[in-house]
């Protein structure tokens, strides 16, 4: 805010702050000194931070460190209509904060292994020169101004780690880098005291603005997401019967009563880790459906679809999983459950054909 | 009792109406210069509406970051990536979290006359002079990169001493 004189006696082109925005009471009587200031500030924070896992305690998720540092300097007289007024203005900010305080079970135990930053660190300068090159014309802001700045911000997408989402192979992490700059000049020729136009009615201006921008982003989506655990298991049973009568008896009027009924048992792997339940966003895999029901229900006969593509390839590799859990579980118990195909894994494993 | 009061009222009534009126024509209201159009201009003289925000205003809330002034300001909102407020929206136009870059912003935003639209995030208050935020196009000013509007920050000016 700037004290000016009362409305009454206000005339913009006569102003004193008018170009070089600086204050009459501000200059130094009698003497055309440069003027600085330097402004540093910076502030840390981070003591808090929940309780995580698989991470070290030293390394605060939240933590918070912003540091700016401003500088201008000035010379001209502002307070007089004649020379040049200079300000060059520089600023540095380096802002690096830590947000990505998520935790995926609603708790207050984080299991994010890679968390994200919220960072830009920018430095950026801008000088002007306001010159009253008569009582008619004044050069106004050739102003030149240039930032150069670095974004980065990354999250882990998958808000967990290894053993957290063991079976599951779920390890995702986002981070755009993006590099920002900026060069600008602009010039403007304004009237002065004696240059306005329609009997000193109306000011004028003319002048010209020219901005280089250059925004580079570069997005790295990068993980890995594998599901190997559903499957089922299903045993049709079609009791059937029919009772004839031949032709001789006055046509064929067969009576027949079919009851068919079908029992699925759905495969999920046991999780390790306690308190697990399922997301929403687990079922997004290719064995979704299999996850989805989890229990004893009745479904169609065909209810899988023959897999094409990578599809085909991920769920060549989870049969091979499921496959090697049911021989791993078959061959402690009774081996009652269904054998899968014997595979390499699962001479490699050393297990028996008996099993596989 | 009430008959006698009545007099007395009027007379309180007539001081107090003539007292007040020489001492409010002599103030002189503290006028509002605006700095981010092209001229130097009044706040009431502007064509766009706008709002400025002065070194009281924000010593007098204590914040440390310019979104937390934000709420203060009609018609401007903020979305961030993560933590500060990196994208700002006037009047309901302007980028929002997560927004990776186009040729022109929609709201300008700059700082001491250096161009960081579309990155905010380094927008903290220490030593901040003024803030003024003009809503509407300021096409004729900053070309396509002010659509919304223009947020205009200087920080102090240097003192002779």
């Amino acid at each position: 805010m700037t004290n000016v004189p009362a409305a009454s006696a206000y005339r913009p082109a006569a102003t004193v702050a008018r170009g070089c925005r600086f204050r009459a009471r501000r200059a130094a009587a009698g003497e055309d000194l440069p003027r600085f200031r330097v402004v540093r500030t910076a502030s840390r924070s981070g003591r808090f931070s929940r309780q995580r896992v698989s991470l070290t305690r030293t390394t605060p998720i939240t933590r918070r460190e912003e540091t700016t540092l401003r500088g201008k300097t000035a010379t001209g007289r502002p307070d007089q209509r004649t020379g040049t007024c200079v300000t060059l203005a520089g600023l540095y900010a380096d802002i690096d904060d830590g947000y990505d305080a998520f935790a995926i079970d609603n708790s207050l135990t984080m299991r994010s292994d890679k968390p994200g930053r919220d960072a830009q660190e920018s430095v950026g300068a801008s000088l002007r020169a306001d010159w009253h090159a008569s009582e008619r014309v004044d050069v106004r802001r050739p102003l030149r101004s240039a930032a150069d700045s670095t974004i980065d911000f990354s999250f882990d997408a998958d808000w967990g780690n290894d053993d957290f989402w063991a079976p599951f192979t779920y390890d995702f992490t986002t981070v755009s880098d993006r590099e920002r700059r900026t060069a600008s000049q602009e010039l403007r020729l304004a009237s002065g005291p004696a240059g306005r136009l329609f009997g000193d009615r109306a000011d004028w201006l003319v002048g010209v603005y020219v901005q280089r921008l250059e925004d580079l982003v570069t997005t790295r989506n990068e993980g890995i997401y594998v599901d190997p655990g559903s499957g089922f298991n299903a045993v049709d049973r079609r009791p059937a019967g029919q009772r004839f009568r031949g032709a001789q008896h006055g046509g064929v009027r067969p009576a027949r009563h079919r009851r068919r009924r079908r029992r699925t048992d759905y495969v999920r792997p046991a999780r390790r880790a306690p308190g697990y339940r399922l997301h929403g966003f687990g079922r997004a895999g290719a064995r979704a459906r299999g996850i989805d029901a989890g229990r004893r229900t009745r479904v169609p006969a065909r209810v899988r679809r023959r897999p094409v593509g990578l599809r085909r390839a991920v769920e060549r590799l989870q049969s091979r999983r499921l496959q090697s859990r049911w021989c791993r579980k078959g061959a402690a118990s009774s081996g009652r459950r269904p054998c899968g195909t014997w595979s390499s894994a699962c001479a490699r494993r050393g297990w028996t054909t008996r099993c596989c | 009792m009430s008959r006698k009061r009545q007099p007395h009222f009027a007379a309180l009534f007539i001081a107090i109406a003539f007292s007040t009126g020489p001492v409010a024509a002599d103030e002189v209201l503290e006028e509002i210069i605006v700095t981010a159009d092209f001229r130097e201009r009044r706040a009431a003289e502007l064509s766009p509406s706008v709002k400025v925000l002065d070194d009281t205003a924000i010593e007098e809330r204590a914040v440390q970051h310019f979104e937390e002034l934000i709420a203060s300001v009609p018609n401007l909102n903020w979305s961030g990536d993560g933590h500060r407020a990196r994208y700002f929206q006037i009047r309901g136009v302007g980028e929002l979290e997560q927004y990776e870059g186009a040729p022109n912003p929609s709201v300008g935003f700059l700082i001491d006359d250096i161009d960081f639209s579309g990155i905010g995030t380094i927008a903290t208050l220490f030593d901040i002079e003024q803030i003024e935020v003009l809503r509407g196009p300021q096409g004729t000013r900053f070309g396509a990169n002010a659509l919304a509007g223009l947020i205009y920050v200087q920080s102090r000016e240097p003192s002779a001493g």
